[in-house]
């Protein structure tokens, strides 16, 4: 679900960071004020550990393993405060290290999988406990329960906003030849390819990864996990204001985004049209394909700037060299590596 | 003679040599997540250059991030094609095992936005294909090479720097720390379990519970122990800004910074 550099418009992850300023400041607030001290290094902690937990092969029924993302176990244990910086965290240490997910969407990332996933999950996880004990404390097959159906609920609806995400790019952001900048993908297409493999192997992967863990701290250490009888009519309270606030960004934002795009050139009927062409020339596509691979095509200031052909040269130069000097560099390090076996 | 005879009186069974070949076990479980520890400790052992001071960490992280997103916001590709030539020719200097890293994230990331994007092209004609594989290729690849060249504390320094909050500099600082910590922990564990664990069972997926769970209580434990530690030295997660004297050096990456600016200006 982590989504690349470039897939999403620069536009997109500005107004997906500016959506996520305000959960981060309140997390920040929330956790300071709960629990001052000990919390802050409990975060880090906790991030090296989601970070961890998503290196391990989660096994599946079937024999196939799969990869979770652990938020909603922390949610759970932690609470979702803690779960959205922990998860924010190991978010921007894997752009940075893995470039898993990209720097400029790292905002939409941490929304979908550090504010939707563990605020979400969490405000399904008390439902469904609430709806279980009945006003007695909830037991432990009960916490693992509802944290599991957490779990299925809040991977999906993080995929879905992802999925909705890539899905508004080719109707808003276009080049004058009509193509699509960033992701070409329509909600039709986007939708369904992210849904599916969330509903069946990532939903099961991350209920595994939760229920398991969950089901063993609670049985080592149930004081790990973080009571809500304590403080239950501030939660109560918390939650409500939590599950608004959700509702609100979720329909927002997309709608925010849609908004940017009429504003963006106006072209909102034209819009309409070229869409409706496109699905017409599906039929021929051969003209496509033979625009397609012109570089002209893909280098349209290239004449209108005046550029001399030698730039072009030059650049391509560059390249050349520093690609053979790289290959020959591998394959040299590669041939002294066997030498050294042998 | 007595004691002969009830020798050989053993039962057959146990004079029967024995073969023992256990089942071949799937330990696709164990053998994986090893794997990806192994990949993650050899990111984190990787050092950079550290002789390079907390000026120039900063403008270099200023320089990658500027330049991915100036790719994001051009649409030109002989703009990519000037970053490619920069960002190549500095890679091709650099040690081997740079390279190897760069070139392997760098090259999987972009793999998968061709097999991505490619059915936009036969669906829709979308040019998307080549565009934003370049693209992720080249911001991959010079954040990898950011994070080759330049150790992790100085770039956790230049954040101050940038003037980002303390308290997720602190954050960022301990995950970094415990992700060695707890995946040390945890890799130790898979190991002692794949030596001990011979044939075919069942107990090898089901410890997967086992290990993290063990893994999360022991990161609460050591969280506790920082908590104490930090109080003992008094340290409240308030970082110090460095003082260091300004160096030239330390600027070159902010003349390819504006070099790389005036050019997205230029192509417009």
């Amino acid at each position: 679900m982590h989504i690349p550099e470039n897939y999403l418009s620069p536009i997109t992850c500005g107004v997906m960071t500016a959506a996520m300023a305000p959960v981060w400041v309140h997390s920040v607030k929330k956790v300071a004020k709960e629990l001052p001290k000990e919390k802050i290094a409990l975060i880090g902690v906790g991030a090296a550990f989601s970070f961890v937990g998503m290196m391990f092969n989660v096994p599946l029924p079937g024999g196939t393993t799969g990869h979770a993302t652990g938020g909603m176990l922390i949610a759970a244990v932690l609470g979702p405060e803690a779960a959205c910086l922990a998860m924010s965290a190991a978010l921007l240490l894997q752009a940075l290290l893995f470039g898993d997910g990209g720097i400029l969407s790292f905002g939409a990332n941490c929304f979908n999988m550090a504010f939707v996933l563990p605020y979400f999950g969490y405000f399904i996880y008390q439902l469904i406990l609430k709806l279980l004990a009945k006003k007695r404390e909830a037991t432990s097959s009960q916490k693992v329960i509802a944290s599991g159906i957490g779990a299925y609920a809040a991977i999906n609806a993080a995929a879905l906003c992802a999925a909705i995400e890539f899905g508004v790019q080719p109707y808003l952001f276009k080049d004058a030849a009509g193509q699509a900048l960033y992701c070409p993908y329509g909600l039709d297409v986007a939708i369904p390819s992210m849904m599916i493999g969330h509903l069946t192997l990532f939903g099961i992967a991350e209920v595994v990864f939760t229920t398991a863990i969950l089901a063993y701290i609670l049985k080592t250490a149930p004081g790990a996990v973080k009571n809500e009888t304590a403080d239950d009519a501030g939660k109560k309270k918390g939650i409500t204001a939590i599950s608004i606030l959700l509702a609100a960004l979720i329909v927002l934002v997309p709608l925010g985004l849609l908004a940017e795009g009429t504003a963006w050139g106006e072209w909102g009927t034209d819009e309409i049209a070229e869409i409706e062409t496109n699905g017409v020339a599906l039929g021929y596509t051969p003209a496509g394909m033979e625009n397609g691979f012109s570089m002209e095509a893909l280098i349209p200031d290239y004449a209108i700037n005046g550029l001399p052909d030698i730039a072009g040269y030059i650049v391509s130069a560059i390249i050349g060299v520093a690609v053979m000097v790289i290959l020959f560099r591998l394959a040299g390090a590669a041939f002294n590596g066997k030498k050294q076996k042998a | 003679m007595e004691r002969n005879k009830k020798l050989d009186e053993l039962p057959d069974w146990m004079l029967e040599k024995t073969v023992y070949e256990p089942v071949k076990g799937r330990d696709g479980f164990l053998a994986g997540s090893m794997l990806r520890f192994m990949k993650l400790f050899r990111h984190f052992h990787m050092e950079g250059d550290s002789s390079v001071t907390y000026a120039r960490a900063g403008m270099r992280l200023l320089l990658c991030l500027g330049v991915i997103v100036m790719l994001a916001l051009s649409h030109n590709l002989f703009y990519s094609a000037c970053v490619a030539a920069g960002f190549l020719l500095y890679l091709s200097f650099q040690r081997i095992e740079v390279i190897k890293r760069v070139i392997s994230s760098s090259f999987s990331a972009s793999l998968f936005t061709l097999l991505v994007m490619l059915p936009a092209y036969f669906a829709y004609g979308s040019d998307a294909f080549i565009t934003i594989t370049i693209k992720v290729f080249l911001s991959v690849g010079s954040l990898a090479l950011l994070t080759g060249i330049t150790p992790w504390n100085k770039i956790t320094a230049s954040l101050r720097m940038i003037r980002i909050p303390n308290v997720v500099i602190f954050i960022l600082d301990m995950t970094i720390h415990y992700i060695l910590l707890l995946g040390n922990i945890a890799f130790e564990m898979l190991e002692a379990l794949k030596v001990r664990s011979i044939g075919r069972n069942r107990n090898k997926k089901g410890s997967f519970s086992g290990i993290l769970g063990t893994v999360f209580l022991k990161a609460t434990e050591m969280s506790e122990e920082t908590r104490q530690a930090m109080e003992c030295r008094l340290f409240n997660g308030n970082y110090e800004r460095r003082k260091e004297t300004l160096r030239f050096e330390s600027f070159i990456p902010s003349v390819f910074l504006l070099i790389y600016i005036v050019l997205l200006l230029y192509l417009r």
